[in-house]
């Protein structure tokens, strides 16, 4: 069992921004694990379990969104997320 | 409460609650629930939502197997989105806290969320907007269940709202429950104003984005006299609103039980009073309110209401029912003014994508370019003339070639007529519409070749301003009382007089009161207008002395500013008829 607080900035690539089909793969993955996530824009923030939250983030390309992780399994679920915003969004981009 | 202003397009005032058209299939009946039924309706919510769950991951099975993963995912995410704790939490929380009932408290939690991807981005991510719009469809079905009252099936009275009503949609709706229009888009020649004027009930266009801070339910009033709509109005405003609707109410029966005064000035100098209309049983809306005939009977309908072309028989029939209806009152038919905003299925790759559809292929232009359909409509009129008091009219008339053109094509169609060996009828006069700047330039030239004009004040203005006035952003800058244009009607009339052939306006400016003091004294004496503003119309040329009205039209023409000129001539009619105005509203 990992306990553990840990923190990382991440830029959104999304060529749409943060949209409805990448929060969706977002939600999935965190709500595979038991801890909290957090993402931030600025002053708006929400967990990333949640879709509404994540809207309301309203993050455009190349924002800043600051992500922050709380409790078991933190710091695979960060490396995870990540990823999804290093490379893992972009079999998102194709479809539509 | 929320004010938005757009473009008033018929008028009147009424209130009532929302029907958003589009997004919403149906009717959301209640708006609220007693207090006691909140735990009830809150469990009815919660086995909606789980029902809208279950419907959703069949679907999400159904479409992985059939057609792969990655279009199931489209489900995952939808299913992500309605078992959301927040959104329970959210709809929940309106119900217990507003009474709102479970369908209204959705309508508005979803419509927020819609508003926030519409706004969240480029048109890519607005229209993922949709996938909310489905979810809240989806879920309302669920909680209306049997109670689902269809748009065909209305039994009580709404206001409808839309981004643009299309034929289709309007075709679709309950007519007698409607109590008001009010769209995003569109200007005074949509579809929507030509519809709300032909049922004489309030509407008000181009407001712009506004759907979205609205729920299907809320309560929304219409003041088509102001171009405003009020979204949730607090108590004062509403009290105000009802007032006002009661005594136009009574004006408007004070003025129908003088219809059958003739209208003449106070010397009496006859002007006759026309209407306009789009459909055959719009005639007695005119002749109930004593319409000294049918100005402008416009045929576009014709073409609009079918995907098919009308066929003879077709525009036969409808010249027929208005002939009829008019009981041997003249009745001047516009032939086809079809393209700009109104382009028939047929046609719209006549209408090359980007280019200026006002400029285009459009009204006399489109029938010169297709013959069979021009013939088609020709020999339908010249057969219906048999029966009554029938005259054509060419609309957009624009050169002295054209309209030789459309004359030779009459004569083309008089000659098959008479070879078909059918009863037609080959003396009727022929006019042009006056409306585009370089006509009423040549207006001397053309009054000797033509029966008579009629001047289409909307588009006149439009092009000699140069401003579509459906466009939101130049809209304040079309004006009926530029200088510009008193001296293009003054010209045209002009010149009708010394050829000695009819002038009529027709045309908004022709339904605008402070309008026709001036028109009087400019020397026109035949006044098409709206069905509804004929009554004020007639009270207006009641209380007017030809001397007075030709010493306002001098005073006009000379002063050189639009908004100047406007508030001259409202100074003036209310001068003329204090009773028509509404003490309430500033002048």
């Amino acid at each position: 069992m990992q306990e553990s607080v840990c923190r990382q900035v991440v830029t959104v690539r999304m060529k749409q921004g943060l949209h409805l089909r990448p929060i969706s793969e977002i939600v999935r993955i965190a709500r595979l694990y038991p801890c909290d996530f957090k993402i931030s824009n600025g002053e708006h923030s929400g967990s990333a379990k949640e879709v509404y939250d994540l809207l309301e983030l309203r993050a455009m390309p190349e924002t800043e969104l600051v992500l922050e992780a709380n409790g078991d399994n933190a710091s695979k679920l960060m490396e995870e997320i990540v990823q999804f915003f290093e490379s893992g969004y972009k079999k998102f981009e194709e479809v539509d | 409460m929320l004010v938005k202003r757009g473009i008033a397009v018929s008028p009147g005032v009424n209130f009532g609650p929302a029907l958003i058209l589009g997004t919403e299939d149906f009717r959301i009946p209640r708006q609220f629930v007693s207090v006691n039924a909140i735990e009830t309706e809150i469990s009815r919510l919660k086995s909606a939502l789980d029902a809208v769950c279950e419907e959703i991951a069949e679907n999400e099975r159904l479409a992985s197997d059939k057609l792969g993963e990655q279009y199931g995912a489209i489900f995952a995410a939808h299913l992500q989105m309605v078992s959301s704790p927040r959104l329970r939490e959210e709809i929940e929380t309106l119900i217990r806290e507003k009474c709102y009932s479970p369908e209204h408290a959705s309508c508005r939690v979803f419509r927020r969320y819609t508003k926030l991807v519409q706004h969240l981005g480029d048109n890519y991510l607005a229209e993922r907007a949709s996938d909310i719009i489905d979810l809240e469809k989806r879920l309302l079905k669920q909680l209306l269940g049997e109670k689902r009252e269809e748009l065909s099936n209305l039994t009580t009275p709404i206001i409808v709202l839309a981004n643009n009503l299309t034929p289709s949609e309007t075709a679709s709706l309950a007519k007698e429950f409607v109590l008001g229009f009010a769209t995003e888009v569109g200007g005074r020649t949509s579809h929507t104003a030509i519809l709300a004027g032909a049922l004489e009930i309030p509407a008000v266009v181009g407001l712009g984005e506004f759907l979205s801070d609205i729920s299907g339910g809320d309560m929304v009033i219409v003041d088509g006299n102001n171009g405003e709509v009020i979204i949730d109005p607090d108590e004062e405003t509403l009290a105000k609103y009802k007032n006002t609707g009661e005594r136009q109410r009574s004006m408007a029966a004070r003025l129908a039980s003088r219809r059958k005064i003739r209208s003449e000035t106070k010397e009496g100098t006859r002007i006759h009073v026309m209407g306009n209309i789009e459909f055959p049983n719009e005639v007695e809306h005119c002749t109930e309110r004593g319409a000294d005939g049918i100005g402008l009977y416009r045929t576009e309908f014709l073409y609009l209401q079918s995907n098919t072309e009308p066929t003879e028989e077709v525009h036969y029939d409808a010249y027929c029912r208005v002939v009829q209806a008019a009981k041997n009152r003249p009745i001047v038919i516009r032939t086809l003014d079809l393209g700009a905003d109104k382009i028939p299925r047929g046609y719209r790759h006549l209408a090359k994508e980007g280019m200026n559809p006002a400029l285009g292929l459009r009204s006399v232009r489109l029938s010169l370019r297709d013959l069979p359909l021009f013939k088609t409509q020709l020999r339908a009129i010249f057969r219906a003339a048999v029966h009554g008091d029938v005259r054509i009219m060419f609309p957009l008339i624009s050169t002295l070639l054209e309209w030789r053109q459309a004359k030779m094509i009459v004569g083309d169609v008089l000659e098959d007529l008479e070879e078909r060996g059918v009863e037609f009828n080959p003396n009727i006069p022929i006019g042009m519409m006056v409306e585009v700047p370089a006509a009423a330039l040549l207006a001397e030239e053309f009054a000797e070749e033509v029966d008579f004009f009629s001047i289409g004040t909307n588009d006149l203005i439009q092009y000699t301003l140069a401003v579509d006035r459906s466009d939101p952003a130049v809209s304040s800058l079309y004006n009926s009382s530029d200088p510009s244009i008193l001296r293009l009607i003054k010209m045209v009339v002009e010149a009708a007089h010394k050829k000695n052939i009819p002038v009529t306006v027709c045309g908004q400016m022709s339904s605008d009161l402070k309008s026709i003091p001036l028109l009087v004294g400019l020397g026109i004496r035949q006044i098409s207008t709206t069905p509804l503003a004929i009554p004020e119309v007639k009270e207006v040329i009641r209380q007017l002395t030809i001397p007075r009205a030709e010493e306002i039209a001098a005073h006009a023409m000379t002063i050189d500013v639009a908004r100047d000129v406007e508030s001259y001539l409202r100074g003036e009619l209310y001068k003329i008829c204090p009773d028509l105005f509404d003490e309430e509203l500033p002048l």
